[in-house]
């Protein structure tokens, strides 16, 4: 027998009996759909918590925060040879190049953070400002919501992070709070301009305090642009050029010796001395690829720093996410072996009332594997025009769930931009799997097809 | 009735007309010690026994016997249709018993047409449907079988009845697709368990008319099974059953093909 022939003799039976084959059908397409609303209920889910996370610092990006053993940092006792780096580890040049050289990585740009308050009019802000290598700061995407980036000449500029521009309150009044989001989590428009506002900087980080004493040296530096909306640590701070910082911190500690006691000074160029080895408080070590920032990061540790990333977050979210996708992904599974039940039903029963006609088939000499096709062929065509009805009935149940959580009607279900996502290869399962179900569900009753006797078939009146 | 009685007088005339001299080489059913048992719990049934038979090609071959005499029981075996308990059946030099159902299938596709009494359509299909469904299954292109299916449905008078359903049809009309069905393959073998037994004298002639004519024309060997006298007066052979034994075999001389002209032209006379 041709195997057009087969499938044209399984539609035919298929539309015979109409209102079994949708009933039959229908199961399978409650199966399928309640599978994929599941699973791209827990892909929705993962993929927000992506978009989450990733706000916190790029995927790729990995930051050293120290030395990871507590006798290297600051110890000095016994490693005054300062020449053998080898055994010690400092945040400095050094390690930069070190880890420069570890396989997968683009770039390393070391940071060095002072404390410092922006002065606008009464109202003032106080955080980090971060001294970066402007050189690197292409390979970490910063991106503006306002001006520009800065270039590797802008030496007394510096670029704001997003949420630093909602930060500024006045110390004396009741200062009004200005959410950086709105209700879905997007940035809203800047309180104001920082690149057109005059903004005073000072490393005075008590100016406009009640304890603030006398009046302190301003540096002169001007803003040349606002970071996108992030999470991240850049998000809070300023960054200017290194030297910059260092230059006008010097500048700074003059002024306030001058002024300070004798002891005061001795106290802090003894920090200075240990703090002149680890010239940089932080290292953003930037990865090629995702997949690659877990060795990196490996890497990293048996150098013997101490290292975070957004992907550690990231995967254990995904552990987690992995069980409520398992949890999520069962309800529907057992929706779907219903479903299975159903067609080898129907199929069973089909064959009881097809007796006859199998028999006469048989009689007609028609071959033991064309019977067992046909039936297969009928199962499978179930379950394929259940999973492609499924499909589309998921796919705008998805549009629908997307559509409520986007509106707020579903209130705060959802995490981030999408409640239900449904990936290209769910797509593809969505159609593949329950046709094979279909088929597997017509294994038992193609296989009662063929063991039925002609005979009895024919006998039977 | 009359004009059976008057074909059965010309028929018995033809004595001479053809002489089985190769009985033995043209033999295409042949079968040896036959015995079927059915066991109901502790009972033994011999529904056949010591069965020995051969059936000469192109010969019409009928089984006669009274109901529960096991005519029916040794045409299924011959079919393949059923495994016999003991004992031999070669078809075309093939062993029918040994075969597998795979290998019966096979057999039966090129070798075999059937003809039932309840004639066994399948309801959901027209009468062209039912008469190329053999040919679907032997996996002939669809020209092909369409232009032999209708081919076969004009023979027995079915043209403007194609796209009719079984049940939109009389006993005849239907009988008449299931012949059609049988020899759409152009068969060496048919079998036809007591084709007339559903249907009225009159169209019992007219049904076994055709199927004696298909036979003839297509060299076919036919065995058919029934208890009517009448539908054994178109045979050259009649087997007599009773309780499971051959008690008795006529041999007749088959049709010559001038009286086959006769027996039509009285058909179409009346
Ligand atoms: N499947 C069966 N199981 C038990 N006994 C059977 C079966 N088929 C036929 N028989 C018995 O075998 C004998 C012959 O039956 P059968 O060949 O059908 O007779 P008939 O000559 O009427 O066609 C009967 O006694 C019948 O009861
Ligand atoms: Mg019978």
């Amino acid at each position: 027998m041709k195997k057009i022939d087969i499938l044209h003799m399984a539609l035919r039976n298929f539309g015979r009996r109409k209102a079994r084959s949708f009933l039959t059908v229908l199961g399978v397409v409650v199966g399928t759909m309640s599978v994929v609303v599941m699973i791209s209920i827990g892909q929705g889910l993962n993929e927000s918590y992506k978009e989450q996370i990733e706000s916190w610092g790029s995927l790729t990006q990995i930051q050293v925060s120290g030395t990871s053993t507590g006798t290297d940092i600051g110890a000095g006792t016994g490693t005054s040879s300062g020449g053998t780096q080898g055994d010690q580890l400092y945040m400095d040049d050094n390690s930069v190049a070190s880890l420069s050289q570890i396989p997968n990585v683009l770039g390393v740009m070391p940071v060095k953070n002072e404390s410092v308050s922006l002065i606008k009019g009464k109202e003032i802000w106080t955080g980090n400002v971060m001294g970066i290598d402007l050189s690197k700061m292409a390979l970490f995407g910063f991106k503006t919501t306002k001006g520009r980036l800065l270039e590797p000449t802008d030496k007394d500029s510096y670029v704001m992070g997003y949420m630093t521009a909602f930060s500024f309150y006045d110390p004396k009044g009741n200062g009004e709070w200005i959410n950086p989001t709105d209700d879905q989590g997007n940035p809203v428009p800047l309180p104001f301009d920082p690149t057109t506002t005059k903004l005073k900087m000072t490393f005075d980080t008590s100016y406009g305090y009640e304890m603030s004493v006398g009046k302190p040296k301003m540096s002169k530096v001007n803003c040349v642009g606002v970071l996108k909306m992030a999470s991240d640590d850049f998000s809070y701070s300023i960054l200017m050029d290194y030297n910059t910082v260092e230059t006008l911190k010097k500048d700074y500690d003059k002024t306030q010796t001058s002024t300070d006691t004798n002891g005061s000074t001795t106290g802090s160029t003894s920090g200075r001395q240990e703090k002149s080895k680890n010239k940089y408080d932080i290292f953003y070590v930037k990865v090629d690829d995702v997949n690659n920032v877990s060795t990196v990061q490996s890497a990293i540790t048996d150098m013997g720093f101490s290292c975070w990333s957004a992907m550690d977050v990231l995967n254990q979210v995904k552990e987690q996410m992995k069980i409520i996708q398992f949890v999520l992904g069962g309800i529907g599974a057992i929706a779907f072996f219903v479903a299975a039940i159903g067609i080898s039903n129907t199929m069973v029963m089909s064959i009881y009332e097809r007796t006859r006609e199998i028999g006469i088939m048989k009689v007609l000499g028609c071959h033991l594997k064309d019977i067992m096709n046909l039936f297969l062929m009928e199962a499978a065509l179930i379950g394929l025009l259940g999973g492609l009805v499924g499909l589309g009935l998921s796919e705008g149940l998805s549009y629908l769930l997307n559509f409520l959580s986007s509106s707020g009607a579903l209130g705060g279900m959802s995490i981030g931009s999408k409640l239900s996502v449904i990936p290209f290869w769910l797509i593809i399962c969505g159609i593949v799997f329950p046709t094979f179900m279909g088929l597997i569900s017509g294994l038992y009753p193609a296989w009662r097809a063929t063991r039925l006797s002609a005979l009895d078939a024919i006998k039977n009146e | 009735m009359n004009i059976c009685i008057l074909l059965k007088i010309m028929r018995e005339g033809s004595i001479n007309s053809r002489i089985m001299t190769k009985e033995k080489n043209s033999a295409i059913i042949q079968i040896e010690n036959l015995r079927k048992v059915y066991r109901i719990s502790s009972e033994k049934i011999y529904a056949l026994n010591k069965i020995d038979l051969s059936v000469n090609r192109g010969e019409i071959c009928c089984l006669l016997g009274t109901s529960g005499s096991g005519k029916s029981t040794l045409l299924n075996l011959m079919a393949g249709l059923e495994k016999p308990t003991r004992g031999t059946i070669n078809i075309k030099g093939a062993r029918i018993d040994l075969m597998s159902e795979k290998q019966l299938a096979q057999f039966r596709q090129k070798n075999f047409g059937f003809v039932f009494q309840s004639y066994n359509l399948l309801s959901a299909l027209t009468a062209l449907e039912n008469v190329t469904m053999p040919l679907v299954f032997c996996g002939l292109d669809v020209k092909k079988r369409q232009k032999e299916a209708k081919k076969m449905l004009e023979q027995v008078g079915l043209k403007n009845r194609m796209n009719h359903r079984p049940t939109q049809m009389s006993g005849g009309q239907q009988q008449r697709v299931a012949i059609a069905r049988a020899f759409v393959m152009h068969p060496p073998v048919i079998f036809a368990d007591e084709p007339t037994g559903n249907l009225d004298s009159r169209t019992t002639i007219e049904v076994m008319e055709m199927m004696v004519n298909l036979v003839h024309k297509n060299r076919s060997t036919l065995v058919v099974v029934t208890h009517d006298l009448e539908i054994a007066s178109y045979c050259d052979r009649i087997i007599h059953l009773r309780d499971g034994l051959i008690v008795n075999e006529e041999l007749k001389h088959a049709i010559p093909a001038a009286y086959e002209k006769a027996n039509s032209m009285i058909i179409a006379g009346n």
